[in-house]
């Protein structure tokens, strides 16, 4: 008896560490954008997480009225939410990374969007509670070491994983990717060798904007229920995600989500209620003990 | 040639560069020798556009381009290469690509070729430019100005943060690649760069104090005493 409670508590824990896996590469997607417009221009993005809740909310409206699937929701939502990045650099950005301490300003701006945007949703949807069905799928779930895996949370996987590839290929491979990780590298020379760097700016932000998006049209199956104000908290994640990693530094992010993925499943199996809390124990000591994140000391590299 | 008129520049209401005046011709070298504070940089970043001309024109090859952005300079042939213009976490290889698709000259063979220079960083295209050490950033950055099709460079500091032995390095590499028809405008305060200079120019608190021939500059004792005691 005691043999078998402990096999199976051992399969508990491997199944918490796959799982952790397979959800972390998700968060790390989460992130990725935030990330990205922070390493390439030093802005914090405080409105990320509302973007996540209107990508979101985009998904639940095109299923709700089209019953468009979510897979194929993102045809719309990709370059809808891309076009919403440059808006936002053209109307915003632009003008704080001309003002002095660009940093700081940025962060009250954004604060101020991430309020416009949530009341906004507020008045527009309601407060309900919403959420999407997971029966898109032919198989919602299959059994893996004796235990029940969402096919949903493995599609956001594989999804997540394609577009960590795509930004990493196009960051690594490509002319622009590699004007983009001159700039974050010296904003300086940059700008003496004539790089377009508003032109930069705005395709960064863009692609930002429709890696998160994609993030929020999944993020019911995994953030829980849609709502206005689900920004906040999903924020928070995010910034702790790319503490974790390393402030500016995309690839860190990968690390960061994977970590966060781990800590959040296994306390969820030995000290559930307090996963969040234990998460920002672990941001705390990471932050006072490596305070440039896990992969610390290469800061804006890639 | 590159012009310069009254030219006036700063930060804000703080004017650094006081109303200054010179030509640059080409293939000449012309060196300003400044101590710290005296406004070199600003006047580099002036004149590449990285800053705005408060007053007075900079007309190259007879067009003005006071109000011109870098990226137009740039194409016209005027590049400002920072006191440490490289980007250390990209590698050699990628540096030189950067310049030379400023330049229209996209191709990485051609990039590389800029390379034949520095033969000390030939085998190292695929490391880091951080990896460098501050000399081997200073010859890649003159490797990027060749690559960069640029005919008129404005150097800010070169020998900074090297060893004596190194500055001759730099200083070799100037001289050589002043015979392919490239121009230099370089801002320093090691006195060594004089010595290779066409015409020096001395500024002091944003004004030209003195400009003519080194020899001739060197005869005034307080001059002397003062920019080449170093």
């Amino acid at each position: 008896m005691l043999f078998t409670i402990t096999h199976r508590m051992g399969d508990l824990l491997l199944f918490s560490i796959v799982l952790g896996l397979i959800t972390g590469v998700y968060y790390a997607m989460m992130a990725l954008g935030l990330n990205l417009v922070f390493g390439v221009m030093k802005i914090a993005n405080l409105a990320h997480g509302d973007f996540i809740m209107l990508s979101a909310y985009t998904a639940f409206w095109l299923y709700f009225f089209f019953g468009v699937s979510p897979i194929f929701s993102l045809i719309i939502v990709i370059p809808v939410f891309f076009v919403l990045g440059i808006v936002v650099y053209f109307a915003m950005i632009r003008q704080l990374i001309k003002k002095e301490e660009s940093e700081m300003t940025s962060i009250v701006a954004f604060f101020g969007l991430s309020i416009l945007i949530e009341s906004s949703a507020s008045l527009a949807f309601g407060n309900s509670y919403r959420t999407l069905p997971v029966n898109f799928l032919k198989f919602t779930h299959i059994p893996f070491l004796g235990f029940s895996l969402s096919t949903v949370i493995l599609l956001m996987s594989v999804i997540s994983i394609i577009v960590i590839v795509f930004l990493f290929y196009w960051l690594n491979k490509t002319k622009y990717g590699l004007n983009v990780r001159a700039l974050m590298a010296n904003e300086e020379s940059a700008r003496a060798y004539g790089l377009n760097i508003g032109m930069i700016y705005a395709i960064t932000i863009g692609i930002g904007i429709a890696i998160t998006a994609i993030a929020g049209v999944f993020s019911p199956f995994l953030l829980g229920a849609i709502y206005p104000s689900e920004g906040g908290i999903i924020t928070i994640i995010a910034f702790s995600i790319i503490i974790i990693g390393a402030l500016g530094n995309p690839a860190a992010t990968v690390i960061g989500g994977l970590v966060y993925g781990l800590v959040i499943n296994i306390t969820n199996i030995y000290a559930p209620g307090w996963s969040y809390a234990v998460t920002f124990v672990i941001l705390v000591v990471i932050i006072l003990v490596r305070p440039n994140g896990l992969v610390g000391g290469r800061l804006r590299e890639i | 040639m590159l012009r310069v008129e009254g030219l006036v520049c700063g930060y804000g209401d703080l004017d650094i560069i006081k109303g200054i005046s010179f030509d640059l011709n080409d293939n000449g070298i012309k060196v300003i020798l400044s101590l710290n504070g005296g406004g070199k940089t600003t006047l580099l970043k002036t004149l590449s556009g990285l800053l705005p001309t408060k007053r007075g024109k900079i007309i190259l090859d007879g067009t003005d381009i006071t109000n011109a952005p870098p990226r137009v300079r740039v194409k016209k042939g005027i590049l400002f290469i920072p006191e440490w213009g490289v980007f250390p976490t990209l590698t050699i290889r990628e540096n030189l690509i950067i310049a030379a698709s400023v330049g229209n000259r996209s191709s990485a063979n051609e990039a590389l070729g800029a390379l034949s220079y520095f033969p000390e960083l030939k085998n190292r295209f695929a490391d880091k430019a951080g990896s460098l050490s501050g000399g081997q950033r200073k010859m890649l950055m003159l490797a990027m100005a060749v690559a960069s099709g640029a005919r008129t460079l404005l150097l800010d500091e070169p020998s900074s943060g090297l060893s004596p032995s190194y500055v001759e390095k730099v200083l070799e590499a100037i001289k050589v690649m002043r015979n392919e028809n490239l121009t230099f405008l370089i801002a320093e305060q090691n006195p060594s760069f004089s010595e290779i200079s066409d015409e020096l120019m001395i500024l002091e608190l944003g004004t030209i104090i003195s400009k003519g021939k080194y020899e001739e500059i060197r005869k005034n004792d307080e001059i002397r005493k003062k920019f080449f005691s170093l």
